[in-house]
């Protein structure tokens, strides 16, 4: 019987190590939402936003849509169709297509392990929060007394200036913030140096046993129990963002801060970084070349449509990024809005106690006329005051992007909300879903390749490879839970994935189109989707893709090569710490060479002032580590 | 921050529990610096008006009733401020047993009782699964030994031995006699 003669199949399509068939998703929303889910992760959150910020609102989207196009999207559409097609994890596609490609799947293989590493520790710390979340107040509200329990009775956000310094609380968490106190060092307990490991947190290592825990239980089965729980965290995420964004658009200054994260400023796309920006968001964003979408779409029935999915997903994860912007800019314009209301109430009362007016006569509107007044009529008097320069400008620009947007600015925006811990739970639980989720496709990669060479004899159950891929990332990741773990896990994100991942997804690129052959793979798509890739795909896939990821790659090693590597300590034994009228920028770096490595020191300063970070560093307007391919990429050192 | 508020000063109370000679009146405390906005310096004198009491004592003597002046005038810390008198400030309510950890505890135990269900249905549907394939070559032997006898002439089962040709059918070709 002549049926459709697709092409041949691979030697051992059923490959799964045991001569079992290969396990299958349930149903193709279950597919589709593991890979969205694996695609959206926290990046979308803490990285798309600030970048929108950083290089002028709108204007952003043109390099960002246009390195969709030529690059993200075909990429994706090649891991789809070559795991679908081949039906293998990402070592066994390559050495399908030649041996000789079989280091890409090895290196897709150590780099999935490598992040996975790191970003369960971040999900360690977002748990941490979670789990302090219920509670009223929540711990980072105020500063925890020191032990002579007397002082003035302040929030601790905004010490008092006028008097000696308070001795009640404590220095450090006086000195900077409640929110950052409660980061750096209840929760990290951070050392000054990365070479000062310290010791084990041993609350960290708890919360990192238990998100270990929580991420064996998922992945326990593969896809059989993934698929089950994707349900939940890829949908859960959304159903928060839709909530946060409807209470953010109702509250205060939601408006000031989307008109400010969306002005175009045309002006940015003449600087390249934009656009090497807005590559590799989009690369890391729809995490390509970690091998995770081949082994999602190895599990598909071998007709499916994967053109389809491949445009449809990565439009899903770019309106997603888009989405979570607009909520979280939503919340920073409200929180800057509260910031900069603060700081006219508080120049209104020095005001009003040193000009002998009464209560309450000055409003926040009335303040800039009765300031002038005031200062012609007396203006010695309103200099001798010291009164901070309150723009709303200034604390709109206190970007932040990766751990320090969740962990310290968003923190302390949903301290201001009313009912604040339930935000809190709110808002940690859609990070955790967010990240879990992310974690799978990170896990499959792992795992699928692993299966499918057949590491296991063939007798032991799947569970057990599992447990012990989990086990041996748990007892690895332990490393980050140092004091130091923090400023390891920085330059892991920083130097370990980001290159690497560039040059497997050129030769992933490279191997299917010229290795494996341009029209055997169309042939392969033609049988799968029923339709002969068009020429978008093919001159994306011949010519643009490879270029532009050349491209990126040379650019961003010359980045590197420019500058030397350094990262972004926090010290509180540093001498200088910023003061309200004396910065211009950026807190005053410390440049110490120790070893290769710059560090940049900075005790941070709640106190608004112009242009303030409440803490690092020099040279970059972001607030805290930055974090991830997928939360945050950003060659360091570079402005 | 201060915020000062209007009052009438009335008494000064604690004088007595200070151990100080009770009489003390008010007319023997003493103000001056007054401001429209209620703000004053104010000094107490011991009854014979020879010296002012010290301030020390005045100031101790204050923080030990901060709460019952303030409450005497329906203010708090925030809106009656005696310069230089630091407030105590209250000791945080400490739970036994951290919230996090009883949270965590929760979460933990039930991850854990939720692994161990699936690892042991797991290991039931594998036992399942060896057990089956050999009991279904069991039953396969057993239909192949016992042979249908109907009659006294023994019926071949037709599934046990493939097909057979029915030469009472014609086949396709012999159909159409030729011609």
């Amino acid at each position: 019987m002549a049926c459709a003669t697709g092409p041949d199949p691979p030697g051992d399509s059923s490959g799964d190590g045991g001569g079992e068939e290969r396990p299958a998703w349930d149903n193709r929303l279950q597919y589709l939402l593991s890979c969205v889910g694996f695609a959206v992760g926290l990046g979308n959150f803490w990285r798309f936003p600030y970048l929108c910020q950083t290089y002028g609102g709108g204007t952003f989207l043109i390099p960002y849509l246009i390195a969709l196009v030529f690059e993200g999207i075909p990429l994706f559409h090649i891991e789809l169709a070559i795991g679908q097609r081949l039906r293998r994890g990402s070592i066994g596609v390559w050495m399908a297509i030649s041996p000789y490609l079989g280091g890409v799947g090895l290196g897709c293989l150590t780099v999935s392990f490598l992040v996975s590493l790191y970003y369960n520790t971040i999900l360690t710390w977002v748990l941490w929060y979670l789990l302090n979340s219920f509670q009223h107040p929540l711990p980072w509200s105020a500063c925890p007394l020191d032990l002579n329990r007397t002082g003035q009775a302040i929030c601790s956000l905004w010490p008092a200036r006028d008097g000696p310094p308070v001795p009640g609380l404590v220095e450090e968490c006086r000195d900077s913030s409640a929110v950052s106190y409660f980061w750096y060092r209840q929760t990290l307990n951070i050392t000054a140096d990365i070479s000062d490991s310290g010791s084990v947190q041993w609350q960290l290592l708890v919360c990192l046993a238990a998100s270990w825990a929580v991420l064996y239980l998922c992945v326990i089965r593969g896809i059989e129990t993934t698929g089950k729980a994707i349900y939940f965290t890829a949908l859960f995420p959304y159903l928060v963002l839709t909530i946060f964004l409807i209470r953010g658009l109702t509250l205060p200054g939601a408006t000031q801060g989307l008109v400010y994260l969306f002005t175009p400023d045309m002006q940015v796309l003449w600087n390249p970084r934009v656009w090497l920006d807005a590559a590799t968001q989009i690369f890391f964003s729809l995490s390509l070349a970690f091998g995770g979408h081949i082994a999602f779409a190895s599990y598909n029935p071998p007709r499916n449509n994967c053109e389809r999915d491949a445009v449809a997903i990565a439009l899903v994860n770019s309106m997603t990024s888009l989405y979570a912007s607009i909520a979280v800019f939503s919340v920073l314009g409200f929180k800057a809005v509260n910031d900069h209301g603060r700081c006219l109430d508080g120049n209104i009362l020095r005001l009003i106690n040193a000009f002998d007016l009464p209560d309450q006569s000055i409003s926040r509107d009335d303040y800039t006329a009765v300031l002038a007044r005031l200062n012609v009529s007396r203006p010695e008097w309103v200099a001798g005051l010291h009164l901070d320069a309150c723009r709303l400008e200034d604390f709109l620009e206190k970007s932040a992007a990766g751990t320090g947007l969740a962990f310290i600015v968003f923190a302390e925006a949903v301290l201001h909300m009313p009912g604040a811990p339930g935000w809190a739970v709110l808002f940690f639980g859609m990070l955790f879903t967010l990240g879990l989720s992310s974690m799978f496709g990170n896990m499959e990669s792992v795992i699928t390749p692993l299966l499918d060479l057949g590491v296991m004899p063939r007798g032991v159950p799947k569970e057990l490879l599992t447990g012990l891929a989990c086990l041996v990332c748990f007892l690895s990741a332990t490393c980050f839970t140092l004091q130091s773990g923090s400023y390891w896990l920085e330059i892991f994100d920083h130097y370990a994935a980001p290159l690497n991942l560039i040059f497997f997804a050129f030769f992933e690129v490279v191997g299917v189109v010229y290795v494996y052959g341009m029209k055997r793979f169309c042939d392969d798509i033609a049988w799968m989707t029923g339709r002969r890739p068009g020429l978008y795909w093919q001159v994306t896939w011949k010519v643009v893709s490879p270029l532009l990821l050349l491209t990126i790659f040379v650019a961003y090693i010359s980045l590197l090569a420019s500058t030397p590597p350094s990262y972004k300590a926090w010290n509180p034994q540093y001498e200088q710490f910023p003061d309200s009228g004396n910065l211009t920028g950026p807190c005053s770096p410390s440049h110490r060479e120790v070893l290769p490595a710059k560090i940049h020191r900075c005790s941070g300063d709640a106190q608004p002032g112009p242009r303030q970070e409440t803490s690092h560093p020099a040279g970059r307007r972001t607030l805290a580590p930055n974090l991830g391919p997928r939360l945050h990429w950003e060659p360091s050192g570079t402005g | 921050m201060q915020r000062h508020k209007r009052f009438l000063y009335q008494r000064y109370p604690n004088v007595e529990e200070v151990g100080m000679p009770s009489a003390h009146r008010i007319s023997h405390v003493l103000l001056c610096n007054v401001t429209q906005r209620v703000s004053f310096w104010f000094v107490v004198t011991d009854p014979s008006k020879n010296h002012t009491l010290p301030a020390v004592e005045i100031q101790s003597a204050i923080r030990m009733n901060r709460n019952r002046i303030n409450n005497a005038f329906f203010l708090n810390d925030q809106t009656l401020e005696f310069l230089r008198i630091p407030s105590t400030l209250a000791p945080p309510t400490d739970p036994p047993v951290p919230i996090w950890i009883i949270i965590f505890g929760v979460i933990f135990c039930i991850v854990i009782v939720a692994t161990m269900l699936l690892i042991l249905s797991g290991i039931q549907q594998h036992r399942r699964k060896n057990e089956g394939p050999s009991e279904m070559e069991d039953t396969e032997d057993k239909c192949e030994n016992t042979i249908t006898i109907e009659n006294g002439i023994p019926c071949d089962p037709l599934d046990m031995k493939g097909g057979h040709i029915n030469d009472a059918f014609m086949t396709e070709d012999e159909r159409l006699t030729p011609l």
